[in-house]
């Protein structure tokens, strides 16, 4: 009889074992990807990666993990609180939307020009859109900006965040 | 152990597991058991810049209403941020049922401006333009339309493009706008659009509830999100 009892419990610990451990292994196993870089967690989603910015209390994602960036952005500074912007392929003019957004984040106010112009008072943006590896030349007061505008935000975006 | 003393211990592992999963799919941001009738449901968008929002659908009667919270985060001394307010915001409309709404981007010159006006034929109004368009942004703009919100202190007020007998209400339309004093125009057309047209933003609707998604879609790109 006292054997009959014991198998009972032995059975109900498998079981309640069996549905916690199944309780915390979706709990934390999620079958999603994360990754930490720089002490930050991101989760792969369907469309890039997330993460979440305590000092502003919202989640963010990106296209591309900071460490996939391949620039130094301790050489991009915007100097002032104005910055202006020039398109010269229609690829790129979609960026200058995300550029007026996250530079926001910093104060700073970007214009949009309908030429280039290196001549101004404030620094000038030249973003050229393709899908090679972004270069980044210094002429006078413009930045020339060629190559994956997508990285090249989301790299902005992480700078203006001190992630990288 | 006598047999009620098994049914019990066994009731009790189940009523533990049954909450044990509750609050482990809560924590996974799943949504069991909904114990408030009027909450719908919680959905993310992702912004058009990649910022991630939460809203909270939420009926109200017969309708649905998507509460939007909302952070304002400001640069902060550090060279961090901070955020600064949090506000619960209703709106008719979620931003993906306004996507198809083409607009171009204006919010810089928005949330820069000493002044907003938000003009419209108000002989239109009831007809063409709801009345619940222009305070669709008003109170997002403006704190003294709506205490409630308290995001933004940009001073906005409503005008008429035509001269109304007996209402004092401003004569104000595209030709007034500029960088200080930005105008927004209610306009009917074929199209539920949002453009420039020289210094103005023009809202064009085509009829009296798409006057409303017209200038949800508006108030929602002032914040950011599409």
């Amino acid at each position: 009889m006292a054997k009959k009892n014991h198998n009972k419990v032995y059975f109900g610990i498998f079981i309640i074992f069996l549905m916690v451990s199944s309780t915390i292994g979706f709990m934390y196993g999620e079958g999603s990807e994360t990754k930490k870089i720089n002490g930050r967690k991101f989760v792969k989603t369907n469309s890039g990666w997330q993460t979440y910015f305590d000092e502003i209390g919202s989640y963010w994602e990106f296209s591309y993990l900071p460490n996939e960036i391949n620039l130094d952005f301790n050489e991009v500074n915007f100097y002032s609180g104005k910055l202006n912007v020039y398109s010269t392929n229609e690829l790129s003019g979609g960026y200058e939307e995300r550029l007026k957004f996250i530079m926001l984040y910093k104060g700073i106010i970007v214009e949009h020009l309908d030429e280039e112009n290196c001549d101004l008072e404030d620094q000038t943006l030249i973003l050229s859109h393709s899908f090679e590896n972004i270069e980044i030349i210094e002429e006078n007061n413009c930045l020339y900006v060629n190559g994956n505008l997508n990285k090249f935000i989301d790299g902005i975006t992480y700078k203006i965040f001190e992630v990288i | 152990m006598n047999k009620n003393n098994t049914i019990l211990v066994y009731a009790v592992i189940i009523v533990g597991l049954f909450v044990l999963s509750y609050f482990g799919s809560s924590y996974v941001g799943l949504t069991v058991f909904n114990f408030d009738e009027d909450v719908a449901g919680e959905y993310n968008y992702t912004g058009l810049f990649g910022k991630i929002y939460d809203f909270e659908e939420v009926k109200v009667g017969e309708n649905t209403r998507h509460v939007l919270t909302y952070k304002l985060a400001r640069p902060s001394s550090d060279g961090g941020f901070n955020v600064i307010k949090t506000a619960k915001v209703p709106f008719r409309y979620g931003p993906e049922e306004l996507e198809e709404i083409s607009l171009d981007y204006f919010r810089n010159h928005i949330l820069f401006a000493e002044s907003v006006y938000i003009t419209r034929d108000k002989n239109l109004e009831g007809t063409e333009f709801s009345p619940v368009a222009i305070p669709t942004i008003g109170r997002i703009l403006d704190s003294e339309w709506d205490s409630s919100v308290n995001l933004f202190d940009i001073p906005t007020l409503a005008a008429s493009t035509t001269v109304q007998v007996d209402d004092p209400v401003s004569v104000i339309s595209c030709a007034q706008s500029n960088e200080e004093r930005m105008v927004i125009e209610l306009r009917h057309g074929n199209e539920n659009k949002i453009y420039w047209e020289e210094d103005c933003i023009v809202m064009e609707s085509k009829n009296l509830d798409d006057s409303i998604k017209v200038a949800t879609a508006a108030i929602y790109h002032i914040m950011g999100i599409i």
